[in-house]
Parts: structure tokens; C-alpha cells; sequence
């Protein structure tokens, strides 16, 4: 199947509704996005319409909808999730049909929590121009065409395979191993051979029931007081492997109960950092509040510096219209003084040569008056002109950058407290660190005393392990003696050849799959790496990749490359299986590529097309170059609003989105 | 039936047994289903006639 | 100009404003009384000193000392607005070259206290300030402060049509 088109609505952090095309020719689509916008939730998003289902970490919220979208929703009301793929699958004959699956789960508002009240779940096929339903319930039909046991790989986390790489690839080998086993049936092999079991193996078990019938039909005393004796042991081993179970079942469980604590202790800051916090932001805001004093003051020495002037210029200007000054009317000319005028006035030239005649002698004269003591003319003249001097520097402005400087202060001080309370509230709500690392002692306590007792009941087991077969070679010695019940010995051959048939089937299929595996991981880590590796698999499908010394890979790099390899191999090997060789399966990949060095990725890049019919990467790092000059064709990219609770996405390619801001792109 | 026989008719019984166990045919409850199992092979192999010169052998 | 006394700041608007302004947004009550000066000579209004007392009134009046009034800078600009107030209030009836010798005539002293006279455009000018910071606290009175100087200087002479303030309405 293909891929064409998905579209949804209200999906965790994907507020509005949205819709990313895929080509279906072979041609790579990459959708980028950063740490922390939504990148995983869309990768997840596929699995949730095909599957219903989606596997987020620990910490993430468990709800499927969107917070944002919820709070506008009024109490009682519904809202739904949705998610659609539209995709392409060929019918028996090989002709290409259009289908699209639609999931739909409607949530109703509570005062708490919005609970889903309806799921739909629809699956229509296109009819010429229209779409008819095929089935309201399809999910035999998807695990038909994409079956759940390989979701993991058709969805792969490059990521998480990293972290598993690191522990061994333990993890990962049993999820293969169980998704492999299903595929191939060869669960049903490996379950046959439990309920078979061996001769030795108690009442619980097909020969081990045939073994005991043998017994149970003799009437000869020395087989029905072995019979009696080997039962008792029989009895004794499957209560000691109940016990085994028990302590097993009780140390995971702690185990993982432990963990979940030194998680939660991890994220947990401790009241000592809470306190810290909370003064640091108290200490800050004191300091705030004194640069909010010392900006108010500055204030009135701005004030005082400009606007007491400033009002008397005024004043001064306009002297006409509050008591009709007239002092305007007569201006003298500057730089003119009382003694030049009284010189003039006694002389009959003036200094330019020319002669003063009667007219301007008056005017010297009304001049002279404006000098004391007869006047003050002059002097007014002089003050105004200082005095309105002042109105040129008037600046509406000039007071608004202070009160600009206190708004600024205020929100800083409104973020602390905003972050104090947030402190509070973490401190009342988060579980006191001590009492966690109280809880955690007590998890490794009881996890070491089921150690001890799974130590116990092992080594008792061991023992009547030992008690049972004595008892049984006993009990075979007299029943071959005896030579009572043919048939029941032949019932015991038949099953006997069964089992070895199974055994042996699964041990070379096992064998078969894990060898093809590891030939494609080698043959891809050749193309990709630099360096030279060995990759060996065992037939349980642990891998572990290996230099020419046979050292083991440790650092996270080649783990990202060997992560690429791995799923490449496993899409050959399903290519190579006969019941799977006619299906196509669509890669939508998470990957690692900030891990790769430069040639690594474009080795890597170089390599994916050929993975699956069609493939779909998303990545965090900038990878359009490795895909030649033209870059990628079909590119899509994530953005999120600053809390990172709203996002959506875009069609095509940003480079701007990938510049370092100090922030993990 | 002859024992080669009898072994092939098994391995399918098996097998079919275990398919139907698998499509939740069978008890939830592990320990039951897992009883269940055995027995029902158990009874498919009563049903086995093997021919007597084989049953030595 | 002759400083004869202190500058007397009477009445609980007197009281208020300064306990609001000093130390917060002015260092000091001369800032104060400066700037009401100005403001009372813009609207060219003056209230009596005891008009702005009620009866029963019993805080002791603040003042602002001759000391500080005839400091440096302090004292060249209450010349500077004795002289302006001189040659532009209505509040004298004086003719112009009257207006000038007093204003400008270093030998001429005026038949009234300077400081008082000043005191009395003080007070109008205080009433104003009350009036707009009233029921504002910290930013939100500087703002007030802020928009009411910057109209007051815009609006030039016609800020004497604004409704006159009427000395009975203490707060």
C-alpha cells in the first residue's frame, strides 16, 4: 500500500485541521521539525488511524486531543479527534484501488477530564466518483494489508533504537523476534512446543500427560510406588516453578517500580533547588522594584530639568494676550546698547558716513526710551528672548521613556511572580523528593529479598530437578521391565516425532531469517559506513556490530547508522519472505540523522529510497542537500506556536526554520 | 495408518489447534487455555489407528 | 528680589500631594512648590494661602525654608518666575512700564511679600496636581502628571478657560 494523502483535526498538538499529500511514484517525502513542535505526535499519528493506538514516553500527556481546542469547548459539549488516510493498495489481479480510512473518536467535555464517549472507524473505498463504505469495523482488513505485529518498523523510531543499542539491543531483538514469529507463523511452532513439552515435563504438557498415563495404567506395586514417588516430585518442581514465577513476576515488577521513581526523582528538583529558585526570583524582583524607584525619580528630575521652563516660556510668549503687553510693538535691534544711542543722538553722522537726519534723531530718541530709567523695554526684550528660548527644546516625549522603562520593569516583575507561583505550586503538587527516594529504597529492598528468594526456590529447584529424574529413570526402568501399554508408547513416538518436527523447523527458520537479516544489515552498513564492521546476529535476532579487533560499536553514531541499516534489512528480509513478497509496505521513518557525520548521512540518504515502495522521512536536521542539487521535492515542515501546545504544518522548505538560536533544531 | 502417517496427520492437528487457540477460539485465562490445548491434542492423537506392525517399531 | 520669609504650604491638598510626590517622583517639597508656581502662573491663577485651610484644620503646615529658596539655582529661578509673573498676570494692577521697573528694576522693591505673592500661584497650582493624581498610585500618577503638564503647555493661554477650580471643593 501507498500512502497518498493524511489529514486531521484536533490531534494532540495539532489545534486546526490539516492535510500533507505523498506522492506515490518513489519519490521521498521529508517532513521537518524541531525538537519539541510535534514531530513524534505526527510520526504517531499514522499508527493511531491504522491502529488506534499510540506510544508516547512516560511523561508525555496521555490525552488525544488538543488542550487548546478543549478549552474552547463549552461544558457538556462534544468534539472529536479525527485522523484520515487516504492510501493506495492493488487488488488480487494487481490493479491499483483508492481507499480511505477514517478515525474518528468523539470526546465529551467534563469538569475534569473529556471522556471519549464514541470511536468510528470507517474504511471506504473510491467507486468511480464515489466513495462506498467497505467496513465500519476494518481492522482485519489493515492487519491484512499492514499487519500491527510490524507496525514498529513500518513506523520506525530510529531513536529508540539507538537507546536500545546501547543496552545490547535487547529490547529490540524480542520485539523483532515476536514480530517475526507472527508473521511467519512460527509463533504457532514455538507454542506447539510448549504445550508438547517432554516426557519430564509434568501433567501440564502433552508427553509429559502421555508419560504418566504409561504409569497410571500399570497395576505392578514397584511402578505404582515409583509412579506415586515421581508424581510427588512431579508436584514438588511445578509448585517451585509457580514460586519462580512469582519471584520473577515480583522482581520486574519492583524493578520497573524503582525505575519510575528514579524517573520521577530525576525530573523532580528538590525543594532545596525549588527554594533557590523561588529566592532568586524574590531577589530579582527586589532588585526590579528599586529600579522602578529610582526611574520614578528620574522622572521628576526630568520633570524639574525641562517643564518649569518650559510653562514660564510660555507664559512669557504669550504676555500680548493675558494683559496686552506692547512691549512687542517696539523691538530694538540686537546688539544695539544704551551708550551707542546716546552717542548717536549727540553726533550729526552716524558711523556708516552718512549724515542723521531730524526724522531718525526722533526715532533715536523713542529708542533711548526704552532704556531705564525711563524704560525697561529693552530689558523685557532681552528676558523674553531668553525666556522663549526655552520652547524650542519642548519634547512631548521626553517624560514617556521613563514611565516605557517602569511598564517594562512591571512585566518583568509580573514574570517572576508568575514564576514564584509556578514554584508553589510544584512544590505543594510534585511529591516530596525524600519521600520518592524513600519509596525507591523500598522498591530495591523488596526487589533484593524476591532475589533472595528466587535464589532459593532455584537452587531447591535444582535439587528436586535431580529427585524428579532419578525418579523417572526409576519409574522408566520398571515400566520397561513391565512393557505394559504398546499404544501409549506409540502415542509417545508420534508426538515425540512432532516435536522434533517443530523444533527443528523453527530452529532453521530462526536461523534462516536471522542469517538473511544479518546479510542485509552487513550489505547496508558497507554502503554506509567509512569504516570496516562485522554484524553478527543470533538466531534470537540480537545484533551486535563489530570492528576488526572485535571491539564492539559504542558510540551513538554508528549506532544512528546501524539504526538506518536495521530497518533496511528488515524490509528486504519481509521483500524475501514468499508470503510477503507481493505486499508493499510503506516506510515512515523518524530518524536520526543529526548522529551521522557528513558522509554518513549522504551514504545513508543515498541507501533509503530503496528501503520501500515508498518512503517518508522526518527529520529535525536539515537534509535537503543530501538529496542533490534540486533538494527534495516533497517537503513539508512543522511549526509550533512559543508554548509549543499549538502546532501545524506547511507545506515546503524553510532553511530559516533550522537556524541555531540557541535552540535545539 | 502407518506411524509417518500418523506424525503428519499430528503436525497438522497441532497446528490447527494452536490456529484456533490463537483466534481467541479458546479460554481467556492462560493456565485454562493451556489445559484446553493439551487436551485437545490429546484427543486428536486418541483418534490415531495405527497399524499394529508399526506400533513395535 | 528679597527673600523676607519662608515659603508656607498650608492645608491638607498641601499635605497630600507632597506626602504622594516627595520622595517618590521629587527629592524635595521646593521641586514641588516650584513647579505649582509655574502651573498657577500658566492658568493665572492664585488662591490666598488661608482660603486654603478648612476650619478644624490642625497639621502643621509644611514649609520651604529661605535657606533652600535662596540656594544657587533655586533662587535664580523663582527670580526668573517672579519676573515672569510680573509682567503676565492679571493679578496686579499695575500698568506696563510699572510691570517692567518692578519686574526689571534691581532698586525697585515690590509693596508686597515676593514669596507670598508667589505662594499664592503655588497654591492654584497645587489644587491642579491634586486634582489629577488623585486616586493614582506609582506609573499610573506619572502618567497623569505627564499628560496633564504636556496639555497644559500645549494648550498655552486657552488652559485659562478650563474650568476654574473652586477653592471651597477640598477632598
Amino acid at each position: 500500500m501507498k500512502i497518498s494523502k493524511v489529514e486531521f483535526q484536533n490531534f494532540r498538538n495539532f489545534r486546526d485541521h490539516c492535510e500533507l499529500t505523498f506522492p506515490t511514484d518513489g519519490s521521498v517525502t521529508v517532513i521537518y521539525g524541531p525538537n519539541g513542535v510535534g514531530k513524534t505526535t505526527l510520526h504517531q499519528l499514522f499508527q493511531w488511524i491504522f491502529y488506534g493506538e499510540v506510544h508516547f514516553n512516560k511523561t508525555a500527556s496521555n490525552k488525544m486531543y488538543n488542550l487548546d481546542f478543549e478549552q474552547s469547548v463549552g461544558f457538556h459539549k462534544t468534539f472529536p479527534v479525527l485522523g484520515v488516510i487516504d492510501f493506495e493498495h492493488p487488488n488480487a489481479a494487481g490493479v491499483v484501488e483508492y481507499y480511505s480510512l477514517r478515525r474518528e473518536w468523539i470526546y465529551q467535555k467534563e469538569q475534569y477530564e473529556s471522556k471519549v464517549i464514541t470511536k468510528k472507524f470507517r474504511l471506504s473505498k473510491r467507486i468511480g466518483d464515489d466513495w462506498k463504505t467497505v467496513s465500519d469495523n476494518p481492522e482485519n482488513i489493515i492487519e491484512q494489508i499492514l499487519p500491527s505485529g510490524l507496525s514498529q518498523y513500518f513506523f520506525f523510531d530510529g531513536e529508540s533504537m539507538i537507546a536500545d543499542l546501547n543496552q545490547k539491543g535487547r529490547d529490540s531483538a524480542k520485539s523483532l523476534r515476536k514480530a517475526l514469529y507472527s508473521i511467519f507463523d512460527l509463533d504457532i511452532y514455538e507454542q506447539a512446543l510448549v504445550h508438547i513439552g517432554t516426557q519430564s515435563s509434568g501433567t501440564s504438557t502433552v508427553l509429559g500427560k502421555l508419560y504418566l498415563s504409561r504409569a497410571e495404567n500399570s497395576t505392578n506395586k514397584d511402578v505404582i510406588i515409583a509412579r506415586g514417588a515421581y508424581n510427588q516430585s512431579l508436584k514438588k518442581v511445578e509448585s517451585l516453578e509457580e514460586e519462580i514465577e512469582r519471584c520473577k513476576n515480583a522482581i520486574a515488577r519492583y524493578k520497573a517500580e524503582a525505575q519510575d521513581l528514579s524517573e520521577k526523582i530525576g525530573s523532580n528538583p528538590s525543594q532545596e533547588a525549588l527554594e533557590k529558585r523561588r529566592k532568586k526570583a524574590r531577589d530579582a524582583i527586589k532588585t526590579i522594584e528599586g529600579a522602578i524607584q529610582r526611574e520614578m525619580k528620574s522622572f521628576g528630575a526630568t520633570v524639574m530639568a525641562n517643564y518649569p521652563y518650559l510653562l514660564i516660556s510660555r507664559v512669557v510668549e504669550e504676555a500680548e494676550l493675558r494683559i496686552g503687553l506692547k512691549v512687542e510693538d517696539q523691538k530694538l535691534l540686537p546688539g544695539l546698547t544704551k551708550d551707542l544711542v546716546l552717542s548717536l543722538l549727540n553726533e550729526h553722522t552716524c558711523l556708516c558716513g552718512n549724515p542723521i537726519h531730524e526724522s531718525e534723531h526722533a526715532e533715536l530718541e523713542s529708542l533711548l526710551k526704552m532704556f531705564p530709567p525711563l524704560s525697561y523695554k529693552y530689558i523685557y526684550d532681552q528676558f523674553k528672548n531668553s525666556a522663549t528660548r526655552w520652547s524650542a527644546t519642548y519634547d512631548s516625549e521626553i517624560l514617556l521613556k521613563h514611565l516605557e522603562a517602569i511598564f517594562q520593569y512591571r512585566d518583568q516583575i509580573a514574570s517572576l511572580q508568575q514564576e514564584i507561583h509556578d514554584i508553589d505550586e510544584e512544590q505543594k503538587q510534585g511529591e516530596n523528593v525524600d519521600a520518592l527516594i524513600a519509596k525507591r529504597a523500598k522498591a530495591e529492598e523488596s526487589q533484593r529479598y524476591w532475589r533472595g528468594e528466587l535464589d532459593k526456590f532455584t537452587k531447591e529447584l535444582g535439587l528436586q530437578e535431580q529427585i524428579k529424574k532419578q525418579r523417572k529413570k526409576k519409574l522408566d526402568d520398571l515400566l520397561a521391565r513391565v512393557g505394559e501399554n504398546e499404544k501409549l508408547d506409540a502415542q509417545i513416538q508420534i508426538i515425540e516425532a512432532v516435536r522434533v518436527y517443530y523444533d527443528s523447523t523453527l530452529k532453521a527458520s530462526a536461523k534462516r531469517y536471522s542469517e538473511t537479516l544479518r546479510h542485509a544489515i552487513q550489505d547496508l552498513l558497507g554502503k554506509m559506513l567509512t569504516s570496516t564492521r562485522q554484524v553478527s546476529m543470533t538466531e534470537k535476532f540480537e545484533l551486535s556490530v563489530r570492528d576488526s579487533f572485535g571491539d564492539e560499536a559504542k558510540s551513538e553514531g554508528q549506532f544512528a547508522v546501524v539504526s538506518f541499516a536495521y530497518i533496511g534489512g528488515i524490509f528486504k528480509l519481509l521483500g524475501d519472505v514468499p508470503a510477503l513478497r507481493d505486499k508493499e509496505f510503506p516506510l515512515i521513518l523518524d530518524g536520526p540523522f543529526s548522529k551521522l557525520d557528513v558522509i554518513q548521512r549522504q551514504n545513508v540518504i543515498d541507501t533509503i529510497p530503496a528501503y520501500a515502495p515508498q518512503v517518508i522521512l522526518f527529520s529535525k536536521d536539515d537534509i535537503n542537500a543530501c538529496f542533490g542539487e534540486e533538494g527534495v521535492k516533497n517537503v513539508w515542515t512543522i511549526y509550533s506556536n512559543a508554548e509549543r501546545n499549538v502546532s501545524h504544518v506547511e507545506r515546503g522548505y524553510n532553511p530559516e526554520v533550522f537556524s541555531v538560536n540557541g535552540t535545539d533544531y | 495408518m502407518t506411524k509417518e502417517q500418523a506424525v503428519d496427520f499430528m503436525i497438522k492437528k497441532v497446528e490447527e489447534i494452536e490456529r484456533e487457540r490463537l483466534a481467541a477460539h479458546f479460554s481467556i485465562d492462560p493456565t485454562k487455555q493451556k489445559k484446553e490445548v493439551v487436551d485437545g491434542i490429546l484427543k486428536a492423537l486418541k483418534g490415531v489407528e495405527i497399524d499394529h506392525e508399526d506400533q513395535q517399531s | 528680589m528679597e527673600l523676607t520669609t519662608d515659603a508656607i504650604l498650608k492645608g491638607p491638598i498641601w499635605h497630600n500631594t507632597l506626602e504622594k510626590l516627595v520622595g517618590t517622583v521629587f527629592e524635595t517639597q521646593w521641586e514641588v512648590y516650584a513647579l505649582c508656581i509655574t502651573i498657577g502662573m500658566m492658568y493665572d491663577g492664585q488662591i490666598d494661602t488661608e482660603a486654603m485651610v478648612p476650619a478644624d484644620y490642625e497639621i502643621d503646615p509644611h514649609t520651604v525654608g529661605r535657606n533652600v529658596l535662596g540656594k544657587g539655582s533655586n533662587k535664580s529661578l523663582l527670580e526668573f518666575m517672579f519676573q515672569s509673573a510680573l509682567v503676565t498676570t492679571k493679578h496686579l494692577e499695575l500698568d506696563e512700564d510699572a510691570r517692567l521697573q518692578l519686574a526689571f528694576d534691581d532698586k525697585k522693591k515690590p509693596d508686597f511679600n515676593p514669596i507670598g505673592f508667589l505662594t499664592k500661584f503655588a497654591n492654584f497650582g497645587i489644587m491642579k496636581i491634586a486634582e489629577v493624581i488623585d486616586e493614582t498610585e506609582d506609573v499610573e500618577t506619572l502618567e497623569a502628571l505627564m499628560t496633564f503638564l504636556n496639555s497644559t503647555y500645549e494648550s498655552g493661554a486657552n488652559a485659562a478657560d478650563d474650568d476654574f477650580l473652586i477653592v471651597d471643593d477640598f477632598p
